[in-house]
């Protein structure tokens, strides 16, 4: 059998253009390529810049992945230049990056691509007390329960009512390709509101350690910040006391849901099964 | 203004402001070079020149307050010299009779 060539071009659900060329022969995928095929000009744009400079400019590439273009940058710049950053520099942006990790993955998972499979107008039909069954059986997440379920459909009953979707006005609600059943689709949408409302909690370890997010600040050399537990204009005992808190908050909810909503796409449709091992 | 609901901003964390809610703040840089090196700041003279000029009238400033309190002190000095001699001869004279 001849090899067959499958391109997706643009992908979608992502921030820029993306174009994805397969190489399918006998079933098995033998080869791959993407390309990123928007012009930004950024190259153009750092030319006879000072290089201490050039991670402000790489950072805004994208505000959804913001950090990883200047972290990129900082380190091209210390590569060149040879320069060895102090460990404490690297710890605190080892926390920057893994904060940016898990923040793209769960606003990509949810908030990027989710609805494209999740039905928000199905979810309208769903029984509270059979979704917290469905939840239940999940994962141990101590909202799970009928009366919870419940408030969430009212507020998307309240917001569908208003006519104003925004957003969500051109979704493909009702496609046949959307196969969920009600129950899994408010699950779903009950998780991208929880999703919504923690992705902003979790990048304030980017305000305490790079001011501010989105664009954090970086530092040729190191990092920027100060260190001293006692002083009020430092990184001090609360701020990091703050950062640890955020983090085990993040670990409690994301160990019991980002994960356990691919397993009812899973089990009720094979696109689910699909678009959750994404 | 601070960021993230009013968790932090760039000084706080420890990094300069480099303007960035700022019209064009992409051209207004570099970022880490004294202020008064940007092209277009209107005064014809640096931050390097000014502080040298500061230094210098600052140090013209303390030698003479140096000097005028010298010269003032000395006559405090005087001053407080000559009473406590007076007192010291008064109480000499006392305790000389009373003794």
């Amino acid at each position: 059998m001849a090899a067959k060539r499958i391109v997706i071009d643009p992908v979608t659900r992502i921030e820029g253009h993306l174009r994805i060329e397969v190489e399918v022969k006998d079933g098995f995928v033998t080869d791959a390529f993407s390309s990123g095929t928007m012009v930004r000009g950024l190259e153009i744009i750092l030319r006879g810049r000072d290089p201490r400079d050039a991670w402000a400019f790489a950072e805004r590439t994208c505000g959804v992945c913001t950090t990883v273009h200047a972290l990129a940058s900082v380190r091209s710049v210390e590569d060149a230049l040879g320069i060895v950053i102090p460990p404490n520099a690297e710890l605190i942006r080892n926390l920057m990056f893994c904060t940016q990790y898990m923040q793209d993955h769960v606003v990509h998972f949810y908030h990027l691509h989710a609805l494209d499979w999740v039905d928000v107008v199905s979810a309208l039909k769903a029984d509270p007390a059979q979704t917290a069954a469905l939840a239940q059986s999940i994962s141990n997440w101590p909202k799970s329960s009928p009366g919870y379920f419940s408030d969430v459909q009212k507020r998307i009953a309240k917001f569908v009512a208003s006519g104003q979707l925004g957003i969500f006005a051109n979704g493909y609600w009702g496609h046949a390709a959307m196969k969920l059943p009600p129950e899994a689709n408010l699950l779903g949408v009950a998780h991208y509101i929880e999703a919504l409302d923690w992705q902003k909690e979790i990048v304030k370890i980017h305000a305490i350690f790079g001011g501010k997010n989105p664009h954090p600040n970086y530092l040729v050399g190191g990092a920027p910040c100060s260190f001293n537990l006692d002083e009020a204009n430092a990184i001090n005992a609360e701020r990091l006391a703050y950062v640890g808190k955020l983090l085990t908050d993040a670990k409690i909810l994301w160990s019991r849901f980002t994960f356990p909503i691919c397993w009812p796409s899973r089990r009720f449709t094979k696109t689910g099964a699909r678009s959750a091992a994404a | 203004m601070r960021w993230n609901g009013g968790v932090s901003f760039p000084i706080q964390s420890g990094h300069g402001c480099i303007g960035c809610s700022e019209g064009n703040f992409w051209d207004n840089g570099p970022f880490y070079r004294h202020l008064p090196n940007f092209p277009g700041f209107g005064i014809e003279t640096t931050a390097d020149k000014v502080g040298v000029g500061l230094g210098a009238a600052t140090l013209v400033g303390i030698a003479a307050h140096a000097i005028s309190t010298n010269i003032r002190k000395r006559h405090l000095i005087d001053e407080e010299l000559a009473s406590s001699e007076d007192v010291k001869d008064g109480r000499a004279e006392q305790g000389g009779s009373d003794s």
